[in-house]
């Protein structure tokens, strides 16, 4: 009876270790998720007045660089 | 006997008080009187924007003595300056357009090169930066401290450093653009 009772105790503690394991790897896989590409189209002009195009511009022709 | 001793007292103080006032009038009277201290420290030379030591404080001296800048900084880190120089020659008429139209005409200057063409954007930056620090939406401080940051991307861009280590310089500089121009 004591020993079941010990490996009771012992079954709890194993489970909510590896639903903690669990927990922390769904976080990381969250945090290591792509970030969605920059849609920018080289060949489209940019109206330089808005700024969210001139940032767009510039991260966008980054990767364009010779 | 005690009489004559105490007139002799009295006397001597007199005497002495006397000379006190004569020494003290003496003073005042101007013969002696000390000469004004002139301190022939010379006045502090004042620096030129250019020989100041940080890139932030000669971006701040520029901005508020209205000065232009003799070689841009940002060519400090090209391996030919001159060319660098002449390429900023020839893109400056195109900070006078707007819109599309400005765009194309760095497109233009900038012919095959995305390199030059990213140049041109981060000046335009600069330039706004300047604007909103002459229309008085932001300080001498903190104008200098976004210059700054831009001109060491171009610094980066200039030095043919890889996409991948320019990029989180220009996403750093994006955030920070939103909460200091709005």
């Amino acid at each position: 009876m004591k020993a079941a009772m010990i490996l009771l105790v012992l079954a709890i503690i194993v489970l909510a270790g590896c639903d903690k394991a669990a927990e922390e790897q769904t976080t990381d896989g969250q945090q290591a998720a792509p970030e969605p590409a920059i849609k920018y189209d080289p060949a489209k002009e940019s109206d330089l007045d808005d700024i969210e195009d001139v940032f767009e511009a510039i991260e966008g022709n980054l990767d364009l660089m010779e | 006997m005690k009489s004559n001793l105490v007139f002799s007292l009295m006397i001597i103080i007199v005497l002495a008080m006397s000379s006190i006032a004569y020494a003290a009038g003496g003073g005042g009277g101007g013969g002696s009187r000390p000469k004004p201290v002139t301190t022939d420290v010379p006045a502090e030379e004042e620096k030129t924007c250019d020989e100041l030591t940080s890139l932030s404080q000669r971006v701040k001296c520029r901005l508020e003595k209205g000065g232009e800048e003799g070689v841009h900084e940002s060519c400090n880190a090209a391996a030919d300056k001159s060319a660098c120089a002449e390429l900023y020659k020839e893109v400056y008429p195109c900070y006078s357009k707007s819109g599309k139209s400005k765009d194309k005409c760095f497109r233009n200057v900038a012919g095959e090169s995305k390199r030059n063409y990213v140049l041109f954007l981060l000046y335009d930056l600069e330039e706004r930066a300047e604007k909103a620090y002459d229309a008085g939406k932001i300080t001498s401080d903190r104008a200098a401290f976004l210059i700054s940051k831009i001109i060491d991307i171009k610094k980066k861009v200039i030095g043919n450093e890889s996409p991948t280590r320019v990029r989180p310089f220009i996403t750093e500089l994006r955030k920070m653009w939103g909460t200091e121009i709005q």
